[in-house]
């Protein structure tokens, strides 16, 4: 915008050029009528000049003849003054008329032959007054009485007449002209005035508008730079300001974290980049390139060395500052970052305690499981065979206690393996081993098999397998998957049947379980897949709240998701879909 | 014909071989993959070997690869006896008839070991 004055608006701009423009064109437009208007009443002068002088050359005409014929009368040569007179005068008006018509040919043939015709008349008359001098008076009375002279001054003054009749037409004709350029003049000059006086409106208006804006624009950036000044004064952030030359001023903030103190402290000592730990100047020559090359350097974390040799963290960044002067200044802010540094350091420890906590429980989970379980081999296989002798001896006090057992045993089992499948998802070791399998015929083995358990708790198994529902899966765990969801069904199935179904979608496998039971809450239904997820007591239904967590991790290894869909007692419906072949969908 | 059970923790070796001989079967428990070697070459029968994977001094892998070298063991069928997760994939990898997965199912194993085994005698209780 270098065609304008800085401060000046656009539009402003434009009204003044507009303004300019039509100034030009008013004044080019009167210097044009006004030439006109000249020439015209030159014309209209020249008209009566020509008027005038056919006039006193018609009169001088007029003037020789009265002389000659008082003299003609008299003999009295004081008569011929006049004569005399206009025979001096008339050659010079002759010439006049002649040149005062030279632009108009049709009035020129008439000067010329009023020229001749006069010619004629003087000589005429000076022959007479020869004859009169010499006393040939018969043959000057006879001159007379034949009227030559008579029919020279009619022809002439028909010419006179017919010259300034012409003349007249011209005249009038002149007089319109010159009457109509002065009206455009006085029109354009009057059209034009008032279009300048409204141009001059609206530059006052347009300046009195930018004014009023630039106040407003002064006003905004010194309480801008009121701001600045205030945050600058406040502390809160080092900030310091530097040139090609050096730090020209830093705030008392930057002064403490670098550990100087103001007084007898000169910042031309310093360079921007002085203060850097040496291991960082490759970040600090990153910062001067973006300077250079985009105005702002952005924020990076770098040491900076302090007066007595300990160091600082910061977070350091830069920009130009545009001062007016030929050396960029640049203004720099420094952030103290030690305590932010010290939080950091807690927090990293505190995580990694954490997670060495996480890894200790794993390992002792993993252990526990481990440990658990191979008694619990021994005392299973122990207990079966205890079961077998008690059954046959017949006693039925024996037989339930042994029963009870078999039972308490087969639930540590799968409490130890639910601890051990917990300890392998954590550490990431939840290993699948995919093969082709039919997820209706493994449903069915299932189903089978909890069957008596499910009729025990009230609940009546049925299963919808469509045929073929063949995919890569681990069949162990897939068996597992629908053993959790069918025992889960089956604590909360309230005396009521439960339904399973399996069926494929294009590369889908569908497997669903519901029940008719106590339902679970919305707010239930996102913890009931988390670990320990429970959402009823213990006391009522048994579990770690292990079982959902575990099966929704074997879904989601499989690259499958599980669901739920329940109200509070209308029962739920667990959805499990599957790739038919991991790590596709 | 005996059953060896080759497993290194004494409790489950006990328990099983105790079962199979309540079952009518003779059970032989030794502690690892060496001491099984040994037994098998004592010139007594084996129908089948219970064998654990995981044992001290030799494991379930090394007997086996021993077990194939030597013509006259080779035949004995083993069932892979394991608290792996992979236990199929451990039996499929040693060429095992077959595999049990502690904790050991009793129903399922004297399924198994039906298969390979005639009692050496009546059961001493009634299932």
């Amino acid at each position: 915008m270098g065609w304008r004055p800085p401060g000046m608006s656009s539009r402003l701009a434009v009204a003044i050029g507009v303004t300019f423009g039509a100034l030009l064109i008013l004044v080019s437009v009167t210097w044009l009528n006004a030439a006109q208007l000249i020439d015209e009443a030159q014309w209209v002068d020249h008209s009566k000049d020509v008027i005038g002088e056919i006039e006193g050359t018609f009169s001088a005409i007029k003037d020789a003849e009265t002389g000659q014929r008082g003299f003609l009368l008299t003999g009295e040569d004081v008569y011929l003054k006049p004569y005399q007179a206009a025979i001096a005068e008339l050659p010079r008006r002759l010439v006049r008329i002649a040149a005062l018509m030279a632009d108009n040919p049709a009035q020129l043939a008439r000067a010329d032959g009023f020229s001749r015709l006069t010619e004629e008349h003087l000589s005429q008359l000076a022959r007479s007054i020869e004859l009169a001098r010499v006393g040939r008076h018969d043959e000057v009375r006879a001159f007379l009485l034949s009227g030559g002279g008579r029919e020279t001054m009619d022809a002439l003054r028909k010419l006179d007449t017919e010259m300034k009749s012409a003349e007249r037409v011209l005249l009038a004709s002149r007089d319109r002209r010159s009457g109509k350029t002065v009206r455009t003049f006085l029109t354009t000059l009057a059209i034009g005035c008032g279009l300048l006086f409204a141009f001059l409106v609206l530059i006052w208006y347009l300046v009195r508008t930018d004014l009023a804006r630039r106040n407003r624009s002064e006003a905004a950036i010194r309480e801008r730079e009121a701001r600045i000044r205030h945050l600058i004064d406040a502390n809160l952030i080092g900030v310091l300001f530097s040139d090609d030359a050096g730090v020209t001023d830093a705030n008392e903030t930057f002064l403490s974290m670098v550990g100087i103190e103001r007084e007898g402290w000169n910042p031309r000592e310093h360079h921007l980049f002085g203060f850097t730990a040496p291991e960082f100047k490759a970040l600090d020559d990153n910062c001067e390139k973006e300077l250079r090359e985009t105005g702002t350097c952005r924020p990076y974390q770098k040491e900076l060395l302090r007066a007595d040799g300990t160091r600082v963290p910061v977070l350091f960044g830069a920009t130009n500052v545009n001062m007016g002067g030929d050396s960029p200044v640049r203004a720099s802010f420094v952030v103290d970052l030690s305590e932010l540094k010290r939080i950091e350091a807690e927090r990293d420890r505190l995580y990694e305690e954490a997670r060495d906590a996480v890894k200790a429980r794993d390992a002792f989970l993993s252990v526990a499981g481990h440990e658990i379980r191979t008694p619990l081999s021994a005392l299973n296989i122990t207990m079966y065979q205890l079961a077998r002798q008690v059954r046959a001896l017949g006693n039925e006090k024996a037989i339930d206690l042994a029963t009870r057992s078999e039972k308490q045993v087969a639930r540590l089992i799968r409490l130890a393996d639910e601890l051990l499948d917990v300890s392998r998802i954590s550490s990431g070791a939840l290993h699948l081993g995919p093969e082709e399998m039919d997820l209706g015929l493994l449903a069915r083995d299932v189903v089978e098999r909890l069957e008596e358990g499910a009729g025990r708790a009230g609940c009546k198994l049925t299963l919808h397998a469509s045929d073929g529902v063949i995919g890569f899966w681990d069949r162990l765990r897939m068996d597992q998957v629908l053993s959790n969801l069918l025992t889960n069904a089956m604590k909360f199935c309230a005396d009521s049947p439960i339904e399973v179904a399996v069926s494929s979608r294009g590369e889908t496998a569908l497997m669903t379980v519901t029940d008719h039971g106590i339902g679970i809450h919305d707010e239930d239904q996102r913890r009931i897949f988390e670990r320990f997820g429970r959402v009823v007591s213990g006391h009522t239904y048994p579990g770690m709240g292990l079982g959902l967590f575990i099966t929704r991790e074997i879904v989601e290894a499989h690259g499958g998701k599980i669901a739920v869909e329940s109200r509070p007692g209308a029962g739920a419906r667990f959805e499990v879909t599957l790739p038919r072949h991991m790590g596709r969908t | 014909m005996r059953i060896l059970v080759v497993e290194d923790d004494e409790a489950i070796a006990e328990a099983l071989a105790s079962l199979l001989e309540d079952e009518g079967y003779a059970a032989v428990p030794v502690p690892d993959g060496r001491a099984a070697l040994e037994k098998l070459r004592d010139g007594e029968k084996t129908c089948l070997i219970l064998l654990d994977m995981s044992m001290p001094v030799m494991n379930g892998w090394q007997f086996r690869e021993e077990q194939l070298k030597d013509a006259a063991l080779a035949p004995v069928p083993v069932v892979v006896c394991t608290a792996d997760h992979r236990a199929e994939e451990n039996a499929r990898s040693i060429g095992a008839a077959g595999w049990l997965r502690k904790p050991i199912d009793p129903e399922r194993l004297l399924e198994v070991v039906g298969k390979y085994c005639s009692r050496a005698s009546r059961p001493s209780s009634a299932g």
